[in-house]
This record gives C-alpha cells, structure tokens and sequence, in this order.
C-alpha cells in the first residue's frame, strides 16, 4: 500500500516501523511517530466527519489540540472511546477508529438533510419553534436528542485503571517549545525543583514545525536536542511529555493529565496505568503554551481539505505529509509564507491569496522568486467541491474590505491553508484569574496582571519573535528559581533569525459574493456549527453580551471549548455593536483547558477502593456465620444471621424471641466511643448534655441527650464517669465523627478556659453487648473477677475485670430493657473476646443477633434511635423525655432555643406508640397519620410512622410514631395511609410495649 | 483550592486538609437566657456573609483537630492571615491595614460579645 | 411582539432572518417606576413578568448589574422537581411545576422543559425509610411519584450499576419532573416583559437606598438614582450585599457550587437521577451532555469559581453509579454563588424596610422554584401582602423557630 500523501524523507517519524491501522473499515499503513490525523492525510483521506447540527462533511483543520472536526471514534467494545481527537491520538499498530455522527457512512449521510433546510434552522431556531404544548415538545425533543450527541458511549466499565499523584515543586513549565525549554533549563539553573510539562509525545513545540528555522546559529531541530540534553543534566528539572496541564486554580494549583500508555494502543498498557492525573502546586508557574492560529471566515470555509496554514506545515515537517499537492494559502498576516514555502519545497504548487492592500514584505520577494503567485487585496468567495476541495473561487476585495468586487476567478487546487491571524493561548492564565488587555496592533488578548505568581512567555505571552522569546523566557526562568527561594544565575542569551512582521489586515468576516446575510455559509465555530450570520442574528436579536451571544449561538461550547472560534465571535459582536473588542469583553475560559479523562479524574478511588467501609474486629466471625451486612454510615454492620434459608423477617423473629428467651450478643464495636478527661470534663459535660453529669458518681453511668443549638435532639448515648476528671462517653454509630468534632470545636472557640482534653476512641475498642435473660450466666463462665451480682454490680454502673484473660470493661447499660452487660475489650482482643462469648454461651442457645433485631428489641421498649424516630426537628419534650431535660441548669446548648414561640408551642408533633386494629399489620414506616378515613388530594397530614415491627415478644406488631398533639391523642384511633393508597386503623398508645413494669433489666 | 499557613505547625498546608466553618468571632452569649429571641435567632442563624474581607473558622481534621481563624477576601479568595484564637486580632488587622469601613460582622457580635475569643 | 412558530421561522428564512426584531429592548432607566427589581436572573425576570401579565403593574423596572440570566439561572444543571417533603416546600416547588408545564406556550418562547423525569436512589435502611416518608407525604400533596424496585431503576436507566458499595435499593421517581432549559428561562420571561412595558436594564449596578423613617424612597444605582416606592430584592448570591446597603443583615451564607459536563454523546441516559447517599446527580441535556451537579465548599466566596476537590471528589461516585463514564471525557466545570439558609429553605419576606421585600436563599436548588418564585413574589409585591404559599418562608422564622428544615429532612437539598 502507498501513502500518496507521504514525502519521501522528513518528518519525526520513525519510517521502519509501519503500523496499520483500519479507518471507517478500511485498511492503511501510517508509521511510528505519526497522529491518525497525518496518517489518514498521507493516505489522502481529508473527509472524517459530520458537523454537529447541518451533518456537513468535515475535514482536518488543524494538528493539535484545538481541532474542531477531527473527532473519532476510537476502538469498539470496553475500549471504546467517543469523540477522540483524531490530531492528537498517537497511532499503534491495529488502531480501528470510525467517523463520528453520520449514518450509514461519512460519504453517505441521511443528516445531510439538515443541509437542505439549513436556511430555517439558524443561531436558537429552536427557542421559536416545537412547542404545541408539553407533549409535543417531547415528540419533537426526541428526534433532537438522537441527532445531537457526538460519539457513542460503550455503555461498558472501564478496563482500564489510572493513578494520580501530588507533587509540589518550586516552578512548573506549562509548554515545552523552544520558550518552555529555555525558562525549564533557566529556572533548573538556579536550583529549583523544576517540572516542565508538554501535551506532545516529544518536547520542541513549534520548533518542530519549524525545524530549519536558526537559533543561536543551528537549525531549530537540533538546537531542541541540545536543549533537552542540557535540561537532562539537570537531576532537578523534571520532564514530562504526552502531559496536558488542563487546569490553573487558586493558590498555584494546577492539575496536568499524562497519557500513559494510550499511545501503546488499547489493552497494550500492561501493569501501568492507562493515564496518570497531576496534582500540583507550585511556588512559581511559567506558562509557555503558545499561540494558536485562527481560521478566516470566508464563505465555505469548512469544506473538507481547508485547514490552518500553520497545520500544513506542521504536517510537512513532522509528518512527512504534504496534505494536498496543489495548495491555496489565504491569510491577513506573514506567518502563512512560511507554510507556503515549506509547501513549495516539499513539491507542491502554492497560490497565496492576501486579503492586505500592500505588501512591503521581504516575505512577497521571497516567495516570487520561487514563482509562487500572490493574489494581493483579494479573498475566497466560494470554496468548490462536496468531500474534498476542488477549488476556490476568488474576488478583488473592496476598499474598506466589506465587500467583494471585480471578476471571479476561479483557481483550482486540493487543499487550503487559512490564516486570519493567532490567539496567544492565555486558557490557564484567565484560569488563574490572571486579567487580559487587548493588544489592537496584533488583534490579540494578551496577559496583563495576575494575583498568582505566575508569568508567561512566548507566544502564550503574545511575544511572537523568536529571538525576544527566548531571552524573555530565559529571564522568567531565572527569576521562577529566584523567587521560589534558589539562588540566582545569569540568564542564558539566545539569537534567532528574526523577520519583522508586516502588519496584518483585521477583516474579521471576509465578504462574499452577496451580503453576509444572504451569501453562503460562512463557519467561525466549526464543530458547533456556527455561523458569522448567526453572531448577527445574536446581535439583532439582543443577545449582545459575549455570554449571551456564547448561549444563544453555541459559540464556544463544543468538545474544543472555542479555542479558534472565540476571537472571531467577539470580534464580530463588536463590530456590530460598534463597540471595541475589549469593550465587548471576553468570555471566563473554565477548566479543563483541554477535554480530559473522567477515569483519570477519579484515580484509584474506583471499584473496590471506592469509600472502603469500616469493618469492626468481629468481622471475621460474622462472614463465616453468613451475616447478611447494611451499610450504617462508613460501617458495615451485621443486619442478621439467616439460619437455613430464613429471610430477613424470620431470621429476625427468632433472634428477637432467642434474646428474651435466653440470651444474645450483638457487636456493639461501631458505637462511637469519646474518652473525655480534665478537671473541668464534668462541668463541659453539663454544658453538652440536657442533663447533669458533674453531679454523676464516679464507677456510674448515665444517659443523656445532646441538643444542637437551635433545640433539636442530634445523638444520644451512654457516659460513664470513671474517675473524678475522667468520663468515657458513647455516641450514635453514624454520629461519632460529628459529635467528636462538635465537642472540640466548643471547647476550643467557647470555653477554652476549660480543661478538658477530649479523644476520640471508637477504634480502640471492641464491644460485645450480652442481653437476655441468661446474660449473667453467660458471663459469669468466662469472667471470674467481677462479682455479677445485682446488688454488687447494679444496673447504670461499670466494673474493671478480665474475661478469659482479656482486660475489660463490663457496663451494666441495656438498649433492650434486658439484662445486659456492654463487654469492652482492646480492640485486638475483639474477635477472641466473641468467639468466647459464643463459647460460653453454647448451652443457652446464645444467639448472635444483627442491627435490626436491636431495633425491634428497643422498639419494644419505645426507646429511641436518633436519625430514625428523629430528624433534626424534635426537641426532647417532643420526644417525651422531659425527665432528661435539667431545670436546673442555667444553660446547655440548645436550652435556650425552647423558649422560642414554636419551639414552645402546644400541640407540636409527638413521640407515641401505634398499635394496629389488626396485629398482624405492620405499617410501613413513612406512613403518614392523616386526619380523615380516606386519601383524598391535599388530606391533613398528622405525623408519619418512625419505626415499625412485628414484635415476636408482644405477639403483634408495635410501631412509633411522630404525631400533632400526640400525647393527647393515646387512647384514640388514628387513620395511617402508605404510599401505596391504603389506610389502616391504629391506636395511639404509650411508647413502651413491653416489660412496661422495666422488671426484666435485673433479670 | 487554597493553601494555608496554619498557625500551629507554622507551615503552608493544603485547603484538603481543614474544615471551614463559618464566621468567626461570634462568641456565643455567656447568659442565653438573658438575650431576646431576635437576639439569639440572630446569634443562631445570622451572618455577615462579606463579600471583601471575612473572618472565618478553620479547623484541622486530618492531623492535630485544632480550631483557629482566618482572614480572606471573598472576592479573590486570598488569604490575608491566619491566626490563633489567642492572638490578638487587632494587632494582625491593624497590621494588614485593613480599614475598619471594609470590616463586616453580623450585627449580633457587637451587641452580644461579651468576652474576647 | 412576533410570534415565533413554525411558520413565522419559515417567514423570515425567505427574509434571511434579517428582520427578526429585537427580543427586549435596552432602555434608559426612567426617573421612576412602580416596582424596582433588583436582580436580573429567572426569579428576577420571573416577577417581573408576572408583575406585569398578572398584576397589570407594567411600570416596573429590573435592575441587572450584568447580563441577564448570568448568575445561577445560567449556571445550575437545570432540574425541576417537586417531590419536597415539607408542604411548605412541596407546595411552592409544585406551584412552580404547574407553571412551567405550560410556561413554553404561556411565553411564547420555548424553555424545552422536558418531563423526562427524576429518580432519587435509596442505598440503605435509612434512605428507604426517609424516601418512604417523603413519598408518601409527596403523594398526599397530590403530587404525582412512584417507589421504584431495583429491577424498575434497571429498566428506567439500564446502564445503572445496582451493586456497587452502596447498593440500589430502590427509588422514588416524579414522572413530571425533568429539566429544561436554564437560559430560555431566563430569556423567554424577559422578552415577556419587555413587550408588557418592563424596563430590563443591563449594566446597572445598584449601589444603595434612599430611605426615609423607614421607608424605601428610591434606588441608587451606576446609571443614576431612580425613585420607587417598592423594592423587590431578587439576586441571590449577592442578597447579603444588597440587604447591607438596605441597613439589614441577612440568615445567609454564600457558598461556591460546582457543575461540569461531559463532552456530548448520543443518548445514553433519559431520566435525571440523583443520589443523596453518593452525593451524585446527573442526567444528560438535549445537545448529549452529561450534566453532572458537584458539591458545594465550606466557605464563604463571591468568586463564582470552587475548590478543585469539590470537582475531583464526584468523580469516583459518578463512576461508581454510572462505570461507562470512565471513559468518558469531562469538557467543563463552573460554579455559582448559591446564597444558603441553615434550613435550606428559601426566604420571601418582607423586612425591616417598608417598601423592599426580599426574595432570596434558593441556595443550590432555585432554579426549579423560578417560575413559582417570581409568581408568588409578584403577587407579594402588587398586594403588599405576602402571598400565602410564601408566608412560610419570611425572615422572622429565624426568630420564632419555624423552621422549614429540608436539611433535616433530606440531607442536601438540590
């Protein structure tokens, strides 16, 4: 197979290894070092694609990062990947990739129809039309859905995995040109830790599209080479290629995505990771990232074969590719002669059209000389041919540019180069919120002042002479290392053929044939199809503001984020408004800079290492013994122990009755455990508590509720005093983490006066809760030195002692109304601790129970579980426990809020029990108490059900209850409605169904 | 994302590593009893809300858990000081030459600080 | 005002569009109005609009600092829902429903509400029992959900990964929510007005009040002082500010709120979902972006811009929830300046300034009350009176304990 496109010699790439690659079904041969881009144009393949909205064929515009049309999509199956930029994918042997938003092929397309009634879909017709009413819209908005979208998503996981790393360094070069070279080996001379950064598989930036271009008396190409070699001396500076700095935040903190191993093709990537995420943040940024070339706005100028000047050249001299053999430049400013003379000398015919009056150029003689024709004041009118430029057609320009007059001619050829001028690439520095000025001159925003240290170089700098590129670099280099705290070195010199620019021609829309309103297409946003008519339809319209006219034309907003479409836009805009650009403003250039990798974003946190839960040290046992687990907070908990295929509720059941009966454990390990110390703990406790800890006895324990400060119940739990200065409290499960951080928070902002010295020790300890029964019984064969008895060991205190060797701490705390001992060991000692108990417990049937037998067993006894029965609303009253709340006290947080007028009211919603008329109902929990029998629209809603069981040891099913006036209301019927439609009778009772005498708690 | 001197470790540390909790120096009032209800909702649920240069409360929850305050401008999210609740806020405001005008504090620290935090 | 339609399109493709007229003008402030709108946004325009086809009160005027719809209109990830637990909550959210199902026609400008529906996820007990709760309460409001079993979330959105560390174990769907478009809200509701009288001034900054004992007197603003009896305060992020410059302080703080989209791709996802538990929701736009909602920070920033962890933070769920989207690419992230209540309920209030009512504390979720919002508070302003679905939200909660507090009661509220 040929590569017609292919020169013979040139180019970065390696020409012994071919690679073949099948594009849209068909096969080709490209070679190492090439993109799919220049490997599809040395096989003369122009046409890739369909635009976004009139499906018009598409060809290559551009070699980098800022291609609007190129987009493909790569692979099939769980590599497969939509939208990606055929310009800047490396090919591999094997690449498979097709075109993108075309049916049944990118020749054929059936959305080409949208070409033909393209005159009735302007900027925002959409806004006007499709909207009979809702369910014609929705009609309509399905067709759209289908047509819009670019690629198509596998659908399938990732089968790829991806790192991240931090690093913090004295400066980051963001660009690795002959600017980003020279400020990496300046700034590396001073000492400092150095990371230079380029999106390209190899560092040289425009040097390597300017390869024979002299700099300090060598050719480009090798002066790069000799750069990187002075660079790699330096064990300080640190080079990165194939990595996209994409993001510049606060603070110096920039975020940069390295491909990996996308260039070793799918699959190929072994162990390492497909791409790697940079977190960095540095003392010092320089950005060296360049200038990006616009397109010119002549009508057709998005025929397949028309492409930025610079781009043919970058293809020539890096490829080896001379995309078309017989080639039209057009531009307003210098830089496209240089492309017409690589072009020239890699062999094709060139025909320069120059939109300016007169050219003083050194350029205009270089070029006649070697017989190139300059068409001066003239422009393209029309670009010919449907897949592929055939030719353009070509008009004398006006005086004042805003019309074309005189004859048309027509000059045949394959591809067009288009320059309109460049647009320094200052993403990241408006991301920094570094502010712009407009330079008029050269028709560019560039860098004015930033709050970040921070400084620009090169042409991102809008400095587009290569000798006052480098010293500047070189300079800003030096004073990078300096000002990050190395020392300081004399700047290195550098000396480049210069050319002194000629000033371009700012026509920002090039007329046609007919006024703009009524002549052919002319695209200033290519792949967002956007015209220069629909700016002015924006304008008409009132859509002025830049964010406007960005909203209503989609200018701006494809998958290139606008990168050559932005000036022109606003350019546009101004002079319509007759305003200047800056006056018109500029538009917030957000993150990424460029489109990047939601994997990579992510990191390792995916899959098994996403949110790891916390597991207790019993968990062993519970996995072997099949618990079923729930997610509570970070935890996973043991929910049941289904024996022999029981589900849920029979397994329950019987765990339920088994602990009344006899005896059961539960691991209470994720209960939150605080150790709170110094002389003024109890004092602190008061302030926390509704109730009175100072007053509590050292070797007791008691249980108290905690309030926020607006009066509302927020955890709860068991603290027991210890010693005089010393208490050991217990929180919810899910609110250890937030109670611990409450707690220092008041002690370090209120009362820092206050010695207190507060520890978080939930994961210091291992908890086995005994109940039933038989619990003493239990214990008393494993725990010989603490005497058991109730009068010895009574129920709110806590003893010291071993069991089977293991330090403990036993409380004599129950959650079931039960007679119960709270076992806390070491955590190490956890599991052993458990298998212990399970040991002992043997011939009385100990029976181990989950998280939602405890809430049945406590449900039994109406007590409370905060985040369940509670939600952030509820004051203790309202809850029933005004026996908690100290009257005493003069302040606790939350005390005052009571007094407010509906914190104090009568008739708020009440904690009671619900029995139902039929005791084998049991509400579903959420179900609402409302006023009448039936549902009827906008009913009165009363409260909602809490929590709700069948209650083995009742013999019918219990449930709780928030309701208005609640308290007032026991002994009535009340009506409950599910979400489902039906309404059920109940009893509202007291909250306590069982045991209500409390007699069981001493067995 | 910001990067902060914390004041204990006396070194730049990552925003990542801290809490941000709202407005600082409203000290909470010694006798809330004492205060009426449009006092205490504001002390509750008012703030300054700056937009220029705002007090707040960080807090370090990665390492040493401990509380102190920092001054930023809201407007460019730099940070002009950082410091204990021990240091002496006037100093370091008179220090950054912050005028008093540009100074916004809900209303109700004026009314009910009673203490110095 | 033309009428856009089909054949209006038609009429002036022949035209080349160069004779579509302007769709509000940009007038000269007058000396004085009626009502003075503070605040350009949706619920800004919203008032206004309604302030006009409602109340006949035309002599209005809406300041806007900057451009139209530029702050959280043109920057939320545009989801309408009803499905509040509160009534209070469920009954503004369902009034702004209601309005904006027939809000395309009513305007005459098409806001592409869609009513593809939204799915809230339950991943365990807790979430169960809140999402029973609220659905039932949600129902008895008469407003329109279903309990989804995780076999019907996997029929809805089949590229849903049910079994990740947060297992599916059901979801509460509202068929009639979806989203729509954020910035034809905006736009449509201010051409509305402008062609009933409403002067939408652009570039006006307000700088301060003229009040006497008590009463607003008139408006200060960069492009002259302007005279009015009543003030509607509509600006969000910036209310505190405004509310300084009024002599009152505010239960606000003012908080980044992040967004992102992915790069377009064709449809892969027809329903909004959410997930309070992941902290995740998304659905994909018309043009076949994911639009991903993100976090808020902790701190207080009129910067319009976030912390970078914020976004870095919602990846992993994101894939966690949806694994295709690893490979997906992100395009780009934004942020908001969402003013927040501690109750996460919005205040329509009168305030301490005879004359100037304050609408404002959306926090992260007022895109969906826009048109409920402006509809209240227009009627608000015109009777001087609150309108009752908005006597709930006044300032004075704050002080008597009456809270609405969605906080509480979902988590976050979006």
């Amino acid at each position: 197979m040929t590569q017609k496109n292919r020169l013979p010699k040139g180019g970065r790439i390696n020409r012994q290894k071919e690679l073949s690659f099948k594009y849209d079904g068909k096969n080709y041969i490209g070679y190492d070092g090439d993109t799919l881009a220049s490997a599809l144009l040395a096989n003369d393949v122009h046409l890739v694609g369909r635009s976004f909205k009139y499906h018009r064929p598409r060809g290559i515009m551009s070699a980098g990062v800022e291609e609007p049309n190129a987009l493909v999509q790569l692979e099939t199956g769980e590599y497969g990947e939509p939208n990606t930029r055929a310009t800047q994918l490396e090919l591999y042997n094997n690449l498979t990739a097709k075109s993108q938003n075309c049916f049944p092929s990118v020749k054929y397309d059936i959305g080409a129809f949208n070409r033909l009634i393209s005159r009735f879909i302007p900027a925002g017709f959409y806004y006007k039309t499709f909207m009979p009413n809702m369910k014609g819209w929705m009609f309509f908005e399905k067709f759209i859905r289908r047509t819009a979208g670019l690629g198509k998503s596998t659908g399938l996981p990732d089968p790829d995995h991806y790192a991240r790393k931090t690093v913090y360094c004295d400066v980051l070069v963001a660009g690795g040109g002959p600017a980003g070279l020279v400020s990496a080996l300046n700034a590396g001379k001073t000492g400092a830790r150095v990371i230079l950064m380029d999106e390209q598989n190899e560092m040289g930036g425009w040097g390597l599209t300017s390869p024979n271009m002299q700099i300090d008396g060598k050719k480009a190409i090798d002066w790069i080479s000799d750069m990187l070699s002075k660079i790699a001396k330096l064990d300080n500076v640190q080079v990165v290629p194939r990595c996209s700095v994409i993001g510049y935040f606060d603070y110096n903190f920039l975020t940069a995505v390295e491909r990996v191993t996308d260039h070793l093709g799918a699959g190929n990537g072994g162990s390492k990771p497909r791409q790697r995420f940079w977190r960095i943040r540095a003392k010092q940024v320089i950005l060296a990232q360049g200038a990006l070339e616009r397109p010119m706005l002549f009508a057709e100028n998005d025929k397949p074969g028309v492409m930025m000047s610079s781009s043919i050249r970058t293809y020539i001299n890096r490829f080896g590719v001379l995309a078309g053999d017989n080639i039209v430049i057009t531009t307003n400013n210098d830089t496209a002669y240089f492309s017409a003379l690589d072009a020239l000398n890699a062999g094709a015919k060139v025909t320069i059209i120059d939109i300016r009056k007169d050219l003083k150029s050194d350029l205009l003689e270089k070029v006649n000389e070697k017989g190139i024709t300059v068409h001066k004041n003239s422009a393209i009118v029309n670009v010919k041919g449907a897949h592929r430029v055939k030719a353009v057609e070509m008009m004398k320009l006006s005086d004042d540019g805003k019309s074309c007059i005189g004859e048309k001619r027509e000059i045949s050829c394959n591809l067009v180069g288009m320059s309109s001028g460049w647009t320094p690439t200052v993403h990241l520095y408006s991301q920094a919120r570094g502010k712009l000025k407009w330079d008029e001159q050269r028709t560019m925003f560039i860098p004015d002042s930033c709050q970040q240290n921070v400084q620009c170089v090169g042409g991102c700098n809008g400095t587009m002479d290569m000798s006052d590129t480098l010293n500047e670099s070189a300079v800003s280099g030096v004073k990078a290392g300096k000002l990050s705290g190395n020392k300081s070195v004399s700047a290195t010199k550098h000396k480049a053929v210069s050319h002194t620019e000629q000033p371009p021609r700012n026509l920002w829309i090039i007329p046609g044939e007919k006024p703009i309103t009524r002549d052919r297409k002319h695209f200033h946003d290519f792949q967002n199809d956007a015209t220069v008519t629909d700016i002015l339809l924006a304008g008409r319209e009132g859509y002025l503001s830049v964010e406007h006219l960005k909203r209503y034309t989609t200018t701006g907003m494809a998958t290139d984020q606008g990168k050559t479409s932005n000036i022109n836009a606003l350019a546009i805009m101004a002079e319509y408004r007759g305003l200047t650009i800056p006056e018109v403003g500029t538009t917030t250039f957000r993150p990424p800079y460029s489109t990047t990798t939601i994997g990579a974003i992510a990191g390792e946190a995916v899959g098994e290492l996403f949110e790891q839960d916390r597991r207790t040290p019993m968990d062993a046992w519970h996995k072997s013994h099949d618990a079923v687990y729930e997610p509570v907070g970070d935890w996973s908990r043991a929910r049941y122990y289904p024996k022999n295929g029981e589900d849920m509720y029979e397994a329950v059941q019987r765990e339920t009755l088994a602990t009344r009966t006899s005896v059961g454990v539960m691991d209470g390990s994720t209960l939150g455990k605080i150790d709170i110390r110094g002389k003024d703990a109890g004092k602190f406790l008061d302030l926390v508590y509704t109730n009175v800890f100072s007053s509590l006895k050292s070797g007791f324990c008691r249980y108290g509720l905690m309030l926020n400060e607006h009066g509302m119940v927020w955890d709860d739990g068991v603290t027991a005093r210890i010693s005089e200065n010393h208490y050991h409290m217990t929180t919810t499960t899910g609110g250890a983490g937030r109670v611990y951080e409450w707690l220092e928070e008041l002690h370090q902002t209120e009362w820092p006066e206050m010695e207190v010295f507060i520890t978080s020790v939930t994961e210091q300890y291992a908890v086995a809760t005994l109940n039933g029964p038989n619990s003493a019984k239990v214990l008393s064969k494993i725990c010989k030195d603490i005497d058991l008895d109730n009068e010895a060991f009574p129920f709110m205190t806590f003893r010291n002692g071993t069991i089977s060797g293991i330090p403990a701490t036993v409380y004599r705390i129950s959650f079931t109304g039960e007679l119960s001992y709270e076992i806390n060991v070491p955590a190490r000692y956890g599991l052993q601790l458990w298998q212990e108990i399970i040991k002992a417990g043997k011939e009385y049937d100990i029976c181990p129970y989950g998280t939602e037998t405890m809430h049945v067993l406590r449900a039994e006894k109406g007590f409370i579980i905060v985040g369940q029965d509670t939600d952030g609303t509820l004051t203790p009253m309202d809850l029933g426990m005004n026996w908690i709340v100290s009257k005493k006290k003069p302040d606790f947080i939350g005390k005052r809020s009571f007094a407010r007028i509906d914190t104090s009211r009568q008739g708020r919603k009440q904690f009671v029990g619900l029995l139902t008329d039929d005791k084998n109902i049991i509400l579903p929990e959420g179900a609402h108490i409302i006023e009448s029998k039936s549902i009827e629209p906008h009913v009165n809603m009363l409260g909602h059900v809490t929590s709700s069981y069948m209650s083995p040891n009742c013999g019918h099913s219990i449930a709780l209850a928030l309701i208005e006036d609640g308290f007032n209301l026991k002994g009535k019927k009340v009506n409950v409605a599910t979400i489902e439609g039906k309404v059920y009778s109940a009893s509202v009772v007291d909250t306590v169904f069982f045991d209500k005498e409390g007699k069981r708690i001493n067995g | 994302m910001l990067y902060v001197r914390d004041p204990y470790l006396n070194e730049m540390r990552d925003q990542t590593e801290y809490h941000i909790r709202s407005e600082a120096h409203k000290a909470r009032p010694l006798e809330p009893s004492k205060v009426s209800d449009k006092d205490w909702g504001d002390y509750i649920f008012f703030f300054a809300n700056t937009k220029g240069i705002h007090f707040e409360r960080w807090v370090n929850f990665t390492g040493h858990r401990k509380w102190f305050n920092v001054i930023r401008n809201t407007v460019t999210d730099e940070i002009l000081a950082t410091y204990r609740p021990d240091e002496d806020v006037k100093k370091i405001i008179a220090d950054l030459g912050i005028d008093k005008k540009d100074i916004k504090v809900s209303g109700v620290l004026k009314k009910l600080k009673k203490k110095s935090s | 005002m033309t009428k856009f339609n089909i054949f209006s399109l038609i009429k002036n493709s022949l035209s080349y569009h160069e004779n579509w007229e302007q769709h509000w003008r940009s007038p000269e402030p007058k000396k004085e109005y009626d009502i003075v709108i503070v605040g350009g946004g949706g619920h800004g325009l919203a008032t206004a609009y309604y302030l006009a086809s409602e109340f006949g009160i035309t002599n209005v005027a809406v300041l806007e600092k900057g451009w139209i719809g530029g702050g959280n209109t043109g920057r939320n990830t545009t989801i309408i829902r009803s499905n509040y637990m509160w009534d209070e909550s469920a009954k503004i959210y369902e009034h702004s429903l209601k309005l904006f199902e027939g809000l395309s026609q009513e305007l005459n400008y098409n806001i592409m509400f869609s009513q593809r529906g939204v799915l809230n996820l339950a991943h365990n007990v807790h979430d169960l029992q809140e999402m029973s709760r609220r659905g039932t309460a949600i129902k008895l409001n008469g407003i329109d959900t279903t309990f989804l079993n995780p076999e019907q979330i996997k029929e809805k959105v089949p590229l849903i990964n049910l079994n990740g560390r947060y297992p599916i174990l059901g979801g509460l769907f509202q068929p009639r929510a979806g989203s729509a478009r954020h910035d034809a809200v905006a736009w449509g509701y201010a051409r509305s007005a402008d062609k009933l009288g409403v002067d939408i001034i652009q570039n006006c900054e307000v700088q301060g009040f003229d009040i006497k004992n008590g009463k607003v007197q008139g408006v200060k603003t960069t492009r002259g002082n302007i005279k009015t009896k009543k003030v509607g305060i509509v600006c969000a992020g910036h209310s505190s500010v405004i509310a300084d410059m009024a002599g009152f302080n505010l239960p606000l703080e003012t908080v980044p709120l992040q967004a992102l989209v992915s790069e377009p791709i064709k449809p892969v996802l027809d329903t909004v979902v959410m997930s309070n538990a992941v902290h995740v929701y998304l659905s994909q736009s018309d043009k076949g972006e994911l639009v991903i909602g993100a976090g808020t920070d902790e701190f207080v920033s009129y910067s319009q811009r976030g912390s970078f962890d914020v976004i870095e933070h919602i990846m992993p769920p994101i894939i966690e929830l949806f694994p295709f989207t690893s490979r997906l690419r992100q395009l780009r992230q934004w942020g908001g300046m969402t003013d927040c209540t501690t109750d996460r309920s919005p205040i329509i209030s009168k305030t301490p300034v005879d004359g100037i009512m304050i609408n404002c504390g959306w926090g992260t979720g007022g895109f969906k009350a826009t048109a409920g919002s402006g509809n209240v508070f227009a009627s608000s302003l015109a009777k001087g009176e609150m309108h009752p679905i908005a006597q709930p939200f006044s300032i004075d909660r704050h002080y008597d304990g009456y809270l609405i507090d969605e906080a509480a009661a979902a988590g976050v509220a979006h």
